[in-house]
C-alpha cells in the first residue's frame, strides 16, 4: 500500500535509490544536486540504508568508483549535475561500453561559461551520445517513478546500459510536493534484487575488462550498444506497463496531450512540460486547437511514437533549454525534425536558459509566433524573451 | 584457479560476453617491452633492498642469502631503469637488452 510523502524532486531521487537498495554510495556534492549526496550520506551513517559510502575527491572518482563497485556485483549509485556531468565524461563513456547498467540522477544546472547554478539542459544534452539512456521527468512523482523503471530498463539483458534520470534543477529539485511512495516489498517486488547479467569482476574466475580493442573488433562492440538502445524502446514499453499494473501511473516514452485534432503543438522535455499542458487547457477553453507534446525518453528517442502522436499536426514548436550552439536548432529539435521528415512545419524556440523561467506567458508567446509564421520565413531558431539589446547588457570602463 | 573453482562449486559455461573483456592476458606480459635490462653486479651490491622498494611493478625479489642477490621477473621487468638510479651503491647498470652476453 503507496503512502504519501512530502519531497522535494533530490529525495524524491534517494528515495527510489534507497528502496532500489543501492550498496555502495560515491557521490560528490554539486549545487543543486548537493542535498542527494547529503541525505544517501544520511542514510548510511543512520543504518537505514545499508551500504557503503565511499568519499571521492570529485565526480571523475565519483563515476569511477561506481564503475568498479557495480562491476564487483552490487547496484551502486552517484548522482550529479551541471559540470560535474561534465568532469564525468569519460567514465560515461567507460559504464556504457563495458555495459554497466549505472542509475544516475542528473539534475539539470547550466554548463558554465557564464556561471551558473541555475537549470537548464546543456549538461545533459552534451552528453546524448555517450551512450547513456536518458530520462526527462516532469515532476516530482516522475522523479521516483522514473528512477525505479530506470533501474528494470538499464539491467534488462537485452539493454544493459547506464540511464541518467535528467530533472530541472531547482524548479524540481527543490521543489516539495506529494509523491506516492509504494511499500518497500512492492518497489523490492517490481526492481528485484542486482543480478550482473554481462561480465562482473570475481577474484577466483579473473577477468580483465576494459582492456584495448583494435578496429578488428571494436565497430563490433559499438555495433552491440546500438543493438541495446534498439531493445530499449521495447523495453521501455514493457517496464512502463508493468509499472502501471502494479502502482497505476503509466509513462510513455512520448505522451501526447490533445494533439489529436491540434493544428499547433509544441514539444518539450522536462518541467515546462506541465506550463505547456496548463497553457494548452487554457487555450483550448478559448476554442483555440493546439496540444502539447512531452519526451519522457529523449534516449533512445522515441521517433515512431513522436511521428504518430504528431501525424495531421500542421505546426509544431520545439522548445529547446540548451542552445545548441552552431547547429540548425537544439538537440530537441533536430530529433522532432528528422521524426517528422518534411511532414509538418516546425520551427525551434530556444530559451529557459541559466534558469531563466519558462512561465504560461512564454508559451503563450510561442504558440502566438507559431501560428503567425509563414512557410516562406527565416528558419532560424527563435530565441525566446531575449532582452531587447542582448550585445549591450553589459557596459564597462576600461583605460585603452 | 580450476581447484578453487571446483571448490565453490561452479561449473564453467561459455557465454557471449557484451563490450571489452579478455580472459587471456597477453598484454600482461610487460617484460616484452624491455629496450634495457638492470645488469647487478653482485660482488659489489649490499643486499640493502631499495632497488626492489623502488621497482614499480614489484618485479625485484632481493635475496638475504645465496644467488642471485637481485632477483628479478623477467616477464613483467620493464627496463625502466628505477632501481639503476636508485641503488646507493651505483652497482646496477642498465645494457642494451640482447646485449647481455658481450
Amino acid at each position: 500500500m503507496a503512502e504519501y510523502m512530502m519531497l522535494d524532486g533530490n529525495a524524491a531521487a534517494v528515495q527510489g535509490m534507497a528502496m532500489s537498495r543501492v550498496k555502495v554510495v560515491a557521490a560528490y556534492p554539486i549545487t543543486p544536486q548537493s542535498s542527494i549526496a547529503e541525505r544517501l550520506s544520511d542514510l548510511v551513517a543512520s543504518g537505514e540504508l545499508q551500504a557503503t559510502y565511499m568519499r571521492v575527491e570529485s565526480e571523475h572518482s565519483a563515476l569511477s568508483a561506481t564503475l568498479g563497485a557495480q562491476l564487483a556485483g552490487v547496484r551502486a549509485g552517484t548522482a550529479t549535475s551541471s559540470v560535474g556531468l561534465a568532469l564525468m565524461h569519460e567514465i560515461c563513456n567507460a559504464a556504457s561500453g563495458m555495459r554497466v547498467p549505472i542509475v544516475m540522477p542528473v539534475v539539470n544546472r547550466a554548463l558554465a561559461s557564464p556561471w551558473s547554478l541555475w537549470c537548464d539542459h546543456q549538461d545533459s544534452m552534451a552528453e546524448r551520445d555517450s551512450g547513456w539512456l536518458q530520462l526527462y521527468c516532469q515532476n516530482v512523482q516522475e522523479i521516483y517513478d522514473l528512477t525505479l523503471m530506470a533501474y528494470r530498463l538499464a539491467e534488462h539483458e537485452r539493454v544493459l546500459l547506464p540511464a541518467m534520470v535528467c530533472f530541472d534543477g531547482f524548479f524540481l529539485s527543490h521543489s516539495m510536493q506529494k509523491v506516492a511512495v509504494p511499500a518497500q516489498a512492492e518497489v523490492d517486488s517490481f526492481v528485484g534484487p542486482y543480478t550482473p547479467k554481462n561480465v562482473w569482476l570475481d577474484p577466483t574466475d579473473p577477468v580483465f575488462i576494459n582492456d584495448l580493442i583494435t578496429m578488428e573488433e571494436f565497430t563490433e562492440m559499438k555495433y552491440q550498444m546500438k543493438e541495446g538502445f534498439a531493445s530499449a524502446a521495447d523495453v521501455f514499453n514493457e517496464v512502463s506497463a508493468e509499472f502501471a499494473e502494479r502502482f497505476g501511473r503509466r509513462y510513455c516514452a512520448a505522451e501526447g496531450y490533445m494533439t489529436e485534432d491540434a493544428e499547433a503543438v509544441i514539444v518539450s522535455l522536462g518541467s515546462m512540460s506541465g506550463t505547456v499542458r496548463h497553457v494548452v487547457r487554457e487555450m483550448r477553453s478559448r476554442g483555440e486547437k493546439v496540444g502539447a507534446l512531452k519526451v519522457t525518453c529523449f534516449r533512445p528517442f522515441p521517433q515512431k511514437e513522436v511521428a504518430r502522436l504528431l501525424a495531421g499536426v500542421g505546426r509544431v514548436a520545439v522548445f529547446d533549454r540548451s542552445a545548441g550552439l552552431g547547429a540548425a536548432g537544439g538537440p530537441l529539435f533536430l530529433e522532432v525534425k528528422d521524426a517528422l521528415d518534411g511532414k509538418a512545419f516546425v520551427k525551434n524556440y530556444i530559451g529557459g536558459l541559466g534558469g531563466r523561467d519558462v512561465g504560461a506567458s512564454t508559451v503563450e508567446r510561442v504558440f502566438a509566433d507559431l501560428r503567425a509564421a509563414r512557410e516562406e520565413d527565416d528558419r532560424a531558431p527563435v530565441w525566446c524573451d531575449v532582452k531587447e539589446h542582448p550585445m549591450q547588457i553589459r557596459q564597462v570602463l576600461r583605460f585603452v | 584457479m580450476q581447484e578453487l573453482q571446483n571448490k565453490l562449486g561452479k561449473t564453467l559455461r561459455p557465454f557471449n560476453a557484451l563490450g571489452p573483456v579478455a580472459t587471456i592476458f597477453g598484454a600482461v606480459n610487460t617484460g616484452a617491452w624491455r629496450y634495457e635490462r638492470p645488469v647487478v653486479d653482485a660482488a659489489r651490491c649490499l643486499r640493502c633492498g631499495v632497488c626492489g622498494r623502488y621497482c614499480p611493478v614489484d618485479a625485484i625479489t632481493v635475496q638475504k642469502s645465496g644467488d642471485p642477490c637481485v632477483d628479478i621477473m623477467w616477464e613483467f621487468c620493464k627496463g625502466c631503469g628505477i632501481c639503476a638510479n636508485e641503488c646507493p651503491q651505483k652497482c646496477i647498470i642498465m645494457e642494451e637488452e640482447g646485449n647481455e652476453n658481450g
